[in-house]
């Protein structure tokens, strides 16, 4: 169970962090890259490689807001990208949204499942 | 009284492990309806869910054939915790691996992870310290395979 509330979390986790939300950065996009999965243009693997070696993954959304070059910055759980000094407004991806909603399911399955193994179990003597 | 009827403890027993069996469908249905519902533009998020529930419960259903009987009757909830374990390693190492087409994506691996927990409770609830009925293991083939094979089509469709 708390292996599979961990994944409920971690999900959310990783999801947030592509939205570059809750992320802190100063730096310059030296260059991006774009590598295909199962679904080309649908879960396409974004990445971002910026000035000092840093890489980050970003939605397609984020990845737009950005030309090569550029200097972006924020700070940690800001929802304001400055790109150049300029400021874009970043927002919870589908995913983001979709992990929260499916999150109260998944934590109920796993409790439930958890709750009757335990009241399953013959009382100790 | 009948002496071809079941005793009545049997049939209440076969009762529980049926509520139990609907219980993990239960479970695993709304884990599964949540994901399609509202990660309907990720398919391969739900077929991991799916594919991760159905290889797991396949693992894990052979255990108590593979395991001497005594062991399996004294620590067969250990054995599935570790089974368990095992399997979300080894899905680990296969996202790591043979499906690493990008990247190693940490929400697929969740996903299938979670899948695999649901799959760990499932059995540690169904499992009783003897090898199961012919009926149990028809119910158990038939949803691992029904899983994993949706679990395929919807991450690689």
């Amino acid at each position: 169970m708390l292996t599979g509330l961990a994944c409920v979390a971690g999900n959310l986790h990783f999801t947030m962090r592509r939205t570059l939300i809750p992320q802190a950065l100063d730096a310059r996009l030296a260059h991006r890259e774009r590598r295909t999965e199962k679904h080309p243009g649908l879960d396409d693997v974004v990445l971002w490689h910026l000035e000092g070696g840093r890489v980050v993954q970003v939605t397609d959304v984020v990845d737009e807001l950005v030309p090569r070059g550029a200097r972006v910055t924020k700070a940690a759980g800001e929802r304001t990208l400055r790109v150049n000094g300029e400021a874009r407004p970043l927002t919870w991806s589908d995913d983001v949204i979709g992990m929260t909603r499916v999150a109260g399911p998944s934590a109920l399955a796993l409790l439930g499942l958890a709750w009757a193994v335990v009241r399953r179990r013959p009382p100790r003597t | 009284m009948d002496a071809h009827a079941p005793r009545p403890d049997a049939v209440a027993d076969r009762r529980a492990e049926a509520s139990r069996i609907l219980l993990v469908g239960g479970a695993l249905g709304v884990a599964a309806a949540a994901y399609l519902l509202f990660l309907r533009h990720r398919t391969d998020y739900s077929g991991h869910l799916l594919a991760g529930y159905g290889a797991t419960l396949g693992a894990l259903g052979l255990l108590p054939f593979l395991c001497p009987r005594a062991a399996w009757r004294r620590l067969g909830p250990a054995f599935v915790t570790l089974g368990t374990l095992g399997c979300v390693a080894a899905g680990l190492a296969l996202e790591a691996s043979v499906f690493r087409l990008a990247a190693f994506d940490p929400v697929d691996a969740c996903n299938q992870s979670l899948g695999a927990a649901l799959a760990g409770l499932s059995v540690l609830l169904v499992a009783t310290p003897y090898r199961p009925p012919p009926a149990t293991v028809a119910v158990g083939v038939l949803l691992s395979a029904a899983a994993t094979a949706a679990g395929f089509l919807l991450a690689f469709h």
